[in-house]
């Protein structure tokens, strides 16, 4: 007996001191929070969600770096005043070390990880609405991230006659696993097929009471990105469709409010989404934007800049920025007496040309699709078509309306016309905001003309960024872009 | 000795039985003189005792004694370093003439083995050891500078010239990737922290953890080298250890020791750059290649769109300013340091104190190391059975820091302070080039920037051992190094050109290390035949290390002044940051049996078995065994008399360590705390932060080693010859994975890599007598290889910022760049050869092939060392053979002209056709080298050299002073001296061929030895020295 009692002592006493080994080798980090303790209920779902913005927004995707990488592809930077990385992307000649690119790149595919980790988890959400609903806004980030990204890193739609050129990896499950380039075809495809289900996912509009900002993707978000992507396609019916759905059936107004603004000494009358478009509370007329107000965790009201790189290059109110304007843009953005863009968004610096777009404040909010983008497309795809002329029109003036004053300037009535000064209106409202630097390359893909940038095709290797060399190298067989030939 | 010892016996009894009258036993007055055997001199402060008892005496300066003992007593004559002779006292002579020999080293010696100690013959692993004396002959501030050269196998880069710098150490090579490959330091018995990275790369330097263990205080280091002795640290033995003891007090008269030295230093190599003049010309010309027209531009004074006029004032008033930037940022820099001691053996307790403090300034300005150090040794004697050992020090430290590399300082001067830049403008203000708030300008830096570390640094041991019965003991011991290290940066208005009067930064971290072990130990001997030593012990350790940042804006002074600012003011605003908390554990058990057969034949078995809070749940607990042996075959009969051949032994071991030195958390699947601040719309957010890998553990390496060592002559000439073979497994790579999988990186045991090589080292007394002169020379000549690194590519091992990639079938560390080839005679433009060496004229990064490795082919150190009546001189060499190094700021100094400076090897460019030249045609624009994307990317082997090296680390002459002038000081010994180190160095490199820059992290450290990026060269010192011994 005393034997069987001495064992048992002997194991307890074992059992303690291993437990208690075990403790002390049981050294966890502090201030985060363990795989197996962070997604357990549907509000972790929930906050994983929320923290794919804040990526979507960083300043080195949508916060500014994608859009202007674009703009680098167009003739309205000035080029020589740009230095490093910067330079190397302006002068198409970009390779597998830029960290500028790096940055960009990882930016998405960590907002699709995090998408897909919800995906993976919905099953935590208990309502089919509610569930519905976040998988939709996940899909959505997803199909949004990974078209800014092939655009930016592979030859547009339309480089080849069946899209059968690489485009980049696509990632639906958040697994550690190699990646090779899907082509772009296969890539459009995705998005679209991604998007029409989105679509249906998407509730018409948030519940103002749970997100008073509006700041959540809609179904008419959803469409707008389709009307983008359409477009990019050139697949004018489409982009037709999805754009005069949103305009008709969608809430949102094409913005004409005027307001009194101090511009120098005077105090002028402009258009109210000239200067709203970038600023803290952001666009009038946005269907999808970045937010910047926020509470914070002690439940006091801040504002988060989600402009980042908009703000450090391109701010021209405190300091002359590293972006500055060739001064062809300048001259043709000035040229009209009339235009009261002109007035709104550009100015001279110490002699540069310089953008005001994203002065005035320390937090931005980037529109993503607004109703001003849409009427270029709707205007742009009827005249292509042929059809509609007299919407083309009426989009068209309104935007002149807006721009030059009621009246003062008549929009086109012939089609190739319309194409042509929709072209134009393009470029004229969305200077430094990326849109030309892609459009010129759908134009090119078109094929109807030819597209020289800078003195070299829309379509040279140099166009289109080198992947990152972490890429290249973790993924046996993936095919680098060729670079350089600009 | 029996029989005799009965005969006595009964005489003495007869003696009594005749001489009963006499209570008391006879006792006899016995004097006598002590004197060296090897140069007659007398021997004061020699004790003399009879045996058994505690009547004892000194000699004194004379070597006399007088001592009463009784009769057939006898007298001990022992004297540290002499061989202890015992006489007995018959009564026959009572004028004794004791000539004391001094011990011969070699074989009695004893040797630190880790949890115990054996006898230098019995010894089965490779260990070498480094006495004090070898220490203390180069003069560093760092006591781990001075390995250099002194063990074979042992690669010790020294940092840069940046006082405080710590060196690089390599153990028979590098055995790991993205996991440190450091050896482990244990002083007495605590395995110290060793963290290079506490502060990061702040300021372009690298902690050093030795930097707080003074040299002075070091007895012994001992080197482990192989499986059979490190392998009792099992998981974290594969490095190699690095045992240092500390002094004690050992002798029975009071010995007091006195030293002081000061010496001045100054670059050991001053770098050449071109003239403000030849600068200007030189632009000049590449603007004119480039087609321009009139004077070039400026930068930082006129832009390529400037109107001409204004480009010719710029360039007019330009070439009246020539600043010399790097002599306004050097000096000649002093350095003195004090050093005294005490130790003494006592009846109760043996005490060692030593207080220590220096001032080191480096040929920076402004920069200098400031320590101050006091270290208490104390062991009991009062009993056989219990005994308390204690060893403790303190030790504070200052570095006054000033910027250096790309941070600045000399690295500006050697980057982007150009010469025709005043540093001034005229209206007196500081002159500033760069667009950052501080402006750039580095005499601006060092005027008005204050920059501190400050350093607490206790390591403290307190062991407790009984030895309840013969041979057996147990003891517990438990050890406590403190570290408190905190980098403070004070930045003026005028400095950051802000509207507050400035800026105070501080980054506290403080470490705690604890260890605990038990030990139990027993000896068994039977018959001298058979002898055994079993050891066994169990050991916990565990390290948490705390991080903070203190900002505070508006204030006229540094956190160490306790931020002087004005509380009514409302622009005053402190933050306070805490990081995360880093803590790590380790549990360990382990064994060892020690056999040793008829004094010839040894056998050693180990085994330790470690769990750590660092190991992935699959992988808990490891296990490290390692059987080792050795053959006295010297004492074979057939070798025994042999004439020439004193010592010859034979051992071999082999192992399995590991090692554990990576990323605490490192196998975590974590997300963002909910702590997190960040909110978006309202709501907070969480997200994934590092992805699990739950079989994360230690990396295992294979180790044999075989040893020979010999002695010839009466062991005039000694050496050991060793070959060693070592693999690591389950190399720790923290991969860079593919952007698109959503993680950055991830860590992973995925490669193997191979060290295997020769040592050999030879000690030679060449001549002895009146003259002597000994040489001790070390060779070893290490082969490394990657094996293989799971399906990774070169470009996914992250970690390496210079251009080295770790690529199968080469070395760690191989330079991955693009061949040069020639330039043009035509037209001026570089020729590289492609992947597959044919000449092209398009640069490309995809030409990138493996061109060098940073690992050296052999490393070495000759010492010779003459003696002659008192003086002594002594010339150590250090070499390097093989390897490449790779001047990663080449590329910009001698490449497209830009706002950096040129190196004058420039003046050899292409200049019209026809030239043979080095150096291309000179231009502005990057694309002007077809293929180029940008002025950084220009990655070649242009800038790749031979590092092999050949350099005179110490030259010392000294003198001891004869003992009766050293006695007129009341000294027993006195010796001055004049050292100089680095006085010389051959080598292929236009710079400072000794290389270890700052890191970013543990991988770079791995990889990128031998890789400068305007890092500052190596210190060149004068030192004039006494050493007093009283």
């Amino acid at each position: 007996m005393r034997t069987k009692n001495i064992i048992i002592a002997t194991l307890i006493t074992m059992g303690l001191v291993f437990s208690s080994c075990n403790d002390f080798l049981d050294i966890k980090p502090e201030e985060v929070l363990l795989k197996e303790d962070a997604l357990n209920t549907q509000e972790d779902v929930q906050m994983l969600l929320n923290s794919t913005y804040t990526v979507l927004f960083s300043g080195s995707f949508l916060g500014g770096r994608a859009q202007i990488i674009s703009e680098l592809m167009t003739n309205n930077i000035l080029g020589s005043e740009l230095d490093g990385d910067w330079f190397v992307i302006y002068n198409r000649s970009s390779s597998i070390f830029e960290g500028i690119i790096g940055g960009l790149y990882s930016e998405p595919y960590i907002a699709i990880y995090r998408a897909n980790n919800v995906l993976e988890n919905l099953d935590l959400v208990e309502n089919s609405t509610e569930r519905d609903n976040i998988e939709g806004e996940a899909r959505f980030v997803r199909a949004l991230a990974h078209f800014e990204t092939v655009r930016l890193f592979a030859q547009p739609y339309g480089y080849t006659p069946d899209n059968s050129h690489l485009g980049i990896p696509i990632k639906t499950r958040s697994k550690p696993e190699g990646s090779i380039r899907e082509t772009v075809g296969t890539v459009y495809q995705f998005l679209i097929d991604e998007l029409k289900d989105v679509e249906v996912l998407l509730p018409s509009e948030t519940d103002p009471e749970y997100d008073p900002y509006g700041a959540y993707p809609t179904k008419w978000a959803a469409k707008a990105l389709l009307a983008r992507v359409y477009f990019q396609m050139n697949d004018f019916e489409n982009a037709y469709t999805y754009a005069n759905d949103i305009i008709v059936n969608g809430p949102f107004e094409f913005s004409t409010e005027t307001e009194q603004y101090e511009i120098g000494e005077d105090m002028v009358t402009l258009p109210k989404e000239f200067i709203d478009r970038y600023s803290t509370m952001g666009s009038n007329e946005a269907i999808f934007k970045s937010v910047t107000i926020t509470v914070n965790q002690a439940g006091e009201t801040i504002y988060v800049n989600r402009g980042g790189e908009f703000s450090g290059i391109m701010r021209s109110d405190n300091s002359v920025p590293f972006i500055k304007m060739t001064q062809n843009a300048y001259t043709t953005g000035t040229s009209d007496p009339l235009d009261m863009r002109a007035i709104a968004w550009y100015d001279k610096k110490e002699g540069f040309n310089v953008s005001k777009k994203f002065n005035d404040t320390d937090n931005l909010s980037v529109p993503i699709f607004t109703i001003t983008e849409l009427k270029l497309i709707r205007a742009e795809s009827a005249a292509e078509l042929g059809t509609n002329l007299s919407t083309a029109i009426q989009d068209i003036q309104d935007i002149f309306d807006r721009a030059y004053g009621t009246g003062n300037r008549i929009a086109p009535t012939t089609a190739n016309a319309l194409i042509v000064e929709a072209r134009n209106q393009r470029k004229l409202e969305f200077i430094f905001e990326g849109h030309l630097g892609q459009d010129l390359k759908r134009i090119g893909a078109l094929g109807r003309e030819e597209v020289i940038v800078r003195g070299a095709p829309w379509s040279c290797p140099g166009s289109v960024l080198q992947f990152p060399q972490a890429e290249i190298a973790n993924n046996p067989g993936f095919i680098a872009n060729p670079e350089g030939g600009c | 000795m029996k029989q005799g010892y009965i005969v006595h016996k009964l005489q003495i009894m007869l003696l009594l039985l005749f001489f009963s009258i006499n209570a008391f036993s006879q006792q006899i007055a016995v004097t006598g003189k002590v004197t060296d055997a090897k140069d007659n001199l007398p021997l004061p402060g020699v004790s003399v005792f009879v045996k058994g008892t505690t009547i004892g005496t000194v000699t004194d300066g004379a070597g006399s004694f007088t001592i009463m003992a009784e009769k057939n007593a006898t007298l001990v004559f022992s004297f540290i370093g002499y061989e202890t002779i015992e006489v007995l006292i018959d009564g026959s002579n009572t004028s004794l003439s004791i000539q004391l020999s001094e011990a011969t080293e070699l074989l009695e010696e004893v040797v630190v083995v880790g949890y115990g100690v054996q006898r230098k013959r019995d010894v089965t692993g490779a260990i070498a050891k480094v006495d004090t004396k070898e220490l203390m002959a180069v003069p560093t501030p760092s006591f781990e500078s001075a390995l250099q050269g002194q063990a074979s196998g042992v690669q010790v880069i020294t940092g840069s010239g940046i006082a405080g710098s710590g060196s690089v150490i390599r153990i028979r090579g590098v055995g790991s990737v993205s996991a440190g490959g450091d050896p482990l330091y244990v002083v007495d018995g605590v395995p110290i922290t060793q963290d290079y990275f506490l502060r990061g790369n702040s300021g372009a330097m690298n902690n050093n953890p030795l930097a707080t263990i003074n040299p002075n205080d070091i007895e012994s280091i001992e080197i482990l080298k192989d499986a059979g002795s490190a392998g009792i640290y099992g998981s974290r033995g594969a490095n190699g250890v690095i045992l240092i003891t500390t002094k004690r007090g050992k002798s029975k008269k009071p010995s007091i020791n006195f030293s002081m030295r000061t010496g001045v230093v100054r670059p050991a190599y001053v770098p050449e750059f071109v003239s403000g003049s030849e600068y200007l010309q030189l632009r000049q010309e590449a603007w004119e290649n480039d087609g321009g027209t009139g004077a070039v531009w400026l930068p930082n004074f006129t832009t390529a769109d400037s109107p001409p006029e204004e480009r010719a004032a710029a360039f007019e008033q330009a070439k009246t300013v020539n600043t010399n930037w790097w002599d306004l940022v050097t000096q000649t820099g002093f350095k003195q340091e004090y050093n005294l001691s005490f130790g003494k053996s006592g009846k109760w307790i043996n005490a060692y104190f030593g207080g220590s403090y220096s001032d080191n300034q480096s040929y920076l300005k402004n920069n200098k190391y400031q320590r101050a150090s006091g270290r208490l040794n104390l062991d009991t004697d009062f009993s056989d059975i219990i005994k308390f050992t204690l060893s403790s020090s303190y030790t504070y430290g200052v570095n006054h820091r000033v910027g250096a590399a790309w941070e600045g300082g000399t690295g500006a001067a050697m980057s982007t302070a150009l010469p025709f830049y005043p540093v001034y403008n005229d209206d007196g203000s500081y002159f500033r080039y760069n667009s950052s708030a501080n402006g750039g300008n580095p005499v601006m830096r060092q005027d008005l920037m204050l920059w501190r570390n400050f350093e607490n640094r206790t390591i403290n041991n307190l062991t407790v051992s009984i030895t309840p019965f013969e041979n057996f003991s147990v003891s517990a011991s438990g050890g406590y190094d403190y570290m408190d290290f905190a980098e403070h940066r004070y930045e003026p208005q005028e400095y950051i050109a802000s509207d507050h009067s400035g800026v105070a930064k501080m980054w506290p971290r403080y470490v705690n290390n604890l260890t605990g072990n038990l030990i139990v130990n027993y000896e068994l001997n039977i018959n001298n035949t058979h002898r055994f030593t079993f050891m066994g012990g169990t050991e916990i350790q565990k390290s948490s290390t705390a991080a903070r940042y203190y900002e505070a804006i508006d204030v006229t002074g540094p956190y160490w002044d306790d931020i002087p600012h004005d509380d009514t003011n409302a622009s005053f605003q402190e933050t306070i940051t805490k990081d995360a908390p880093q803590e790590w554990s380790f549990i360990s058990f382990f064994s060892r049996v020690h056999y040793v057969f008829k004094e010839k034949y040894v056998l050693q078995v180990l085994a330790r078995s470690d769990a750590s809070s660092r190991f992935g749940p699959n992988y808990r607990y490891g296990f490290f065994p390692a059987v080792s042996g050795a053959w006295r075959i010297s004492e074979e009969d057939f070798l025994k008399d042999n004439e020439t051949l004193s010592t010859l032994r034979l051992r071999a071991s082999y192992g399995i360590t590991g090692n554990a030195n990576f990323n605490s958390y490192a196998w975590f699947g974590t997300y963002s705390g909910t702590e997190s601040n960040e909110y978006y719309n309202n709501y907070p957010i969480i997200y994934p932060i590092n992805l699990e890998n739950p079989n994360l553990r230690w990396e295992t390496l294979h180790n044999f080693d075989i040893g020979l060592e010999f002695g010839l002559f009466s062991n005039r000439i000694t050496g050991e010859i060793a070959f060693y073979n070592k693999i690591t497994k389950d190399v720790i790579i923290n991969r860079s994975n593919a952007p698109s999988s959503g993680f950055s990186t991830y860590w992973d045991n995925v490669g193997e890599i191979l060290n295997r090589g020769f040592e050999f080292n030879l000690k030679s007394n060449n001549l002895v007598g009146d003259f002597k002169w000994t040489t001790n020379l070390n060779i070893a000549r290490n082969h490394n290889e990657v094996l293989s690194i799971g399906d990774l590519s070169p470009d996914a091992v992250g970690g390496g910022t210079n251009d080295t990639r770790i690529v199968v079938g080469k070395p760690v560390g191989s330079n991955y760049l693009v061949r040069f080839s020639r330039i043009d005679p035509d037209d001026g433009l570089p020729i590289w050869l492609d992947k597959d060496g044919y000449e092209t004229k398009t640069f490309s990064l995809d030409n990138r092939v493996v061109v060098g490795s940073v690992m050296p082919e052999a490393i070495g150190g000759i010492t010779n060392t003459f003696e002659y009546k008192g003086f002594d001189l002594s010339f150590m060499f250090v070499f390097t053979i093989g390897g490449n190094l790779y001047d990663n700021s080449g590329k910009r100094q001698l490449g497209v002209v830009t706002d950096w400076q040129l190196r004058k090897e420039i003046a050899d460019r292409w200049q019209q056709p026809g030239d043979i030249a080095s150096y291309p045609k000179l231009t502005l624009n990057p694309a002007n080298y077809p293929g180029l994307p940008g002025e950084w990317q220009y990655n070649s082997t242009m800038f790749l050299y031979d590092a092999s090296y050949l350099r005179l680390r110490n030259l010392s002459l000294g003198y001891n002073l004869p003992k009766s002038l050293a006695q007129k000081i009341m000294a027993n010994n006195a010796r001055i001296y004049i050292s100089a180190s680095n006085l010389l160095t051959w080598s292929r490199f236009h710079g400072d061929p000794e290389i270890a820059r700052d890191f970013e992290n543990v991988a770079d450290r791995n990889m990128s030895s031998n890789i400068t990026y305007l890092t500052p060269p190596q210190e060149q010192v004068f030192t004039f020295g006494l050493d007093l011994s009283f």
